[in-house]
């Protein structure tokens, strides 16, 4: 089973991982190779580097984008089905939700107004993730997509992507509804009271009235977001979605990846690949360090160069080998403990990618080893 | 003398921030151990963290309840939870009210639609400390503060001003005003934001400067530009090594020679992102660190303390 095969029996892709791993470069380069395997597919990105954004001819809040370009690539690479890209903006993205499920333009206009609203849509860990999902549930159920692959936004903790639908709907409690809504709060006991006092005492009545006017507003949204917040997580447990952690081979990011993937089986969502990325490219060669500094040696001399200048060169390179491979030492022991930790179907290595290349030559490079 | 003029015009707290992933706690502890060695008693906190530090400092595990991890240095991971708990201890006269209160679900709930509240608690407790005396002297000369990397940008250090601006009456609100007149006076605290000379993690960097110089919510003290690979290959090696490319001389070397130019092209990425900070950084310190890399977090902060020190 390879991860070519994975691809063709799913429908979504998650990639999940810490922040500076490059997880949105690896989320377009598994979108390419499931357009390359004939598969119509959507890239969701969050928040890509804008020359991987111009790349894709994509724009914050924008629609599904058809990529139209040439691509300068071998042709077993090349999409052989429609490929889109789109840009999610998580605020214009709750917009709509609460658009759709509100009842009327005035209880949308009185939820934006809310300050309360911009703490659940903006600043609150876990909103992005959870408006992604919901994003990402309309699009697979009212679209035609053979595989839509979806870049979770940068988290402080890849953890959070996990929690994310729990926070949002906690955070919307249906008990606290109860318990700070007009109707509720005739059944305050004493005690309850006495807290309303204390609370009182250190925050004005005002900021409390307001966040009980929000709650009271929000209530009517609460039952279909539930609702749909189950169905995601359906889809997102179910045989059609693959998650893939992308993770880099660094002491942090490698212990948090652990921790993820143990979350992830935990929880029940199928983790199918494992993807180091950024490693040493070192790892990539066929030849031996020996070979190399025998045959670099030998290149040298067939040159005509300055001697002095060939020392230098020499031993820069020898510098270079040195340190490249006492790094990829250091990301062997890191990728070991890896795989000893987590037992994941399957394990790709992807090199660090030159910060110079175009959009073909990335993909010239992840293609091959994804397919791997 | 004049170091030592400067050890008294320096700031009382520094708050750390950045994205995850730049190298944030590494430069937080190093930065502790540095003051620690200029013989300054030092607290170190983390932010309601998984806790990374002791594993970065080889000390026992660190949780809630502070203590000492070194003769001049001690080690607190403040957590929302706890910060209440105390805050509350001090504002409930009764113990049988303040558990009331605290096993409340009603507490639990508000909190949850007001976690600026546990966020400004948490500021609170820093400010508590920062407070600290023993015997007429300052508990602690420096406080270093590993902030919480949200993708926020300044939430976390903007929430006492936020609150304040919010709610303008009250307990909560005067308090929150001194919180955020400590953070916003450049003779207390001071901000170090780090990052890495990648475009995405400037870009994240630069915005955050904008949002400093915006809000006023604190006076940026230092920046530090963390993994600056070693600069390997003189100029008239890069031109012996593009000859080689154009002429394809032997394909045999592809790999040797693409790593090579990969590590130019990297190089000359890197000064270009440092170039961009360096056009904004103004009259503010400027710290440049090389590339770490090891499985020993210890040994990294050593040899990043290192570069601190010889920087100040």
């Amino acid at each position: 089973m390879d991860f070519s095969n994975a691809l063709l029996k799913k429908k979504i892709v998650i990639c999940v991982g810490a922040g500076g791993v490059g997880k949105t470069t690896m989320s377009v380069a598994i979108g390419f190779l499931a357009a390359s395997l004939g598969k119509k597919t959507l890239i969701m990105t969050i928040d890509p580097a804008k020359r991987l954004a111009d790349a894709l001819g994509i724009h914050v809040g924008g629609k599904p984008v058809l990529f139209e370009q040439k691509l300068n690539l071998e042709q077993k690479w090349q999409p052989k089905a429609p490929l889109y890209a789109m840009m999610l903006d998580t605020k214009m993205a709750w917009r709509d939700l609460v658009t759709r499920l509100s009842s009327s333009g005035e209880v949308r206009e009185s939820i934006f107004s809310n300050r309360f609203y911009k703490h659940l849509s903006e600043e609150m860990a876990g909103s992005g993730e959870f408006v992604a999902c919901e994003a990402l549930y309309t699009l697979a159920s009212e679209s035609d997509f053979d595989l839509i692959v979806l870049d979770t936004p940068p988290t402080a903790q890849a953890l959070d992507f996990l929690t994310a639908p729990e926070r949002v709907l906690s955070f919307l409690d249906r008990d606290a509804f109860r318990l700070f809504s007009a109707q509720g709060f005739s059944f305050f006991a004493g005690t309850q009271r006495i807290l309303m006092g204390v609370i009182g005492k250190f925050v004005p009545g005002h900021f409390l009235q307001e966040l009980i006017d929000f709650l009271n507003i929000f209530s009517e949204l609460y039952e279909p977001l539930v609702k749909r917040a189950h169905s995601f997580l359906h889809l997102l447990k179910s045989q059609e979605t693959m998650f893939s952690v992308v993770v880099a081979p660094r002491t942090n990011a490698i212990r948090e990846s652990i921790e993820l993937v143990q979350a992830l089986f935990a929880e029940k969502f199928a983790v199918e690949a494992l993807i180091v990325n950024q490693v040493s490219p070192l790892l990539f060669f066929q030849w031996s360090l020996l070979e190399q500094r025998e045959a670099l040696r030998s290149l040298l001399f067939s040159m005509v160069i300055e001697p002095q200048k060939r020392d230098q060169l020499s031993s820069a390179l020898s510098e270079m080998l040195d340190e490249e491979s006492k790094m990829m030492n250091e990301e062997e022991k890191l990728q070991s403990q890896l795989q000893q930790a987590v037992s994941v179907p399957l394990f790709l290595q992807c090199p660090k990618i030159r910060p110079d290349l175009n959009l073909s030559e990335i993909l010239q490079a992840l293609l091959p080893r994804l397919s791997k | 003398m004049g170091r030592h003029n400067k050890t008294l015009r320096e700031p009382q707290l520094h708050f750390i921030c950045g994205k995850g992933g730049v190298g944030k706690s590494t430069y937080a502890c190093a930065l502790a151990k540095h003051f620690t060695q200029k013989k300054l008693r030092t607290l170190l906190v983390q932010v309601n963290a998984s806790d990374s530090h002791s594993a970065i400092l080889k000390t026992t595990f660190i949780d809630s309840t502070l203590r000492q991890a070194e003769p001049l240095l001690w080690v607190v991971n403040v957590t929302p939870k706890d910060s209440l708990r105390e805050y509350l201890l001090l504002k409930v006269p009764s113990p049988q009210l303040y558990r009331l209160i605290f096993e409340s679900p009603l507490l639990r709930s508000f909190l949850k639609f007001v976690p600026a509240l546990a966020e400004l608690n948490m500021l609170g407790k820093i400010w508590y400390h920062a407070q600290e005396k023993n015997e007429e002297e300052t508990r602690y000369q420096r406080i270093v503060i590993d902030c919480p990397a949200t993708g926020h940008g300044l939430r976390f250090l903007s929430v006492a001003k936020v609150t304040y601006e919010g709610i303008k009456k009250g307990g909560i609100a005067e308090e929150a005003l001194q919180i955020a007149s400590m953070i916003a006076d450049a003779k207390r605290s001071a901000l170090h934001i780090i990052t890495l000379p990648e475009e995405m993690a400037v870009n994240e960097a630069l915005h955050l400067m904008q949002e400093v110089q915006n809000s006023k919510v604190i006076a940026l003290y230092m920046l530090v530009i963390n993994g600056l690979s070693k600069a390997i290959f003189s100029q008239a090696s890069k031109e012996i090594i593009e000859q080689i490319t154009a002429s394809k001389l032997l394909p045999d070397f592809d790999q040797l020679i693409n790593a090579a130019q990969k590590r130019i092209i990297q190089a000359e990425a890197e000064l270009a992102q440092t170039a961009r900070m360096q056009a904004v950084k103004g009259d503010k310190q400027f710290l440049q660190l090389p590339r770490l890399r090891g499985n020993d977090e210890a040994a990294v902060t050593e040899m990043m303390l290192f570069n601190l020190n010889a920087f100040a």
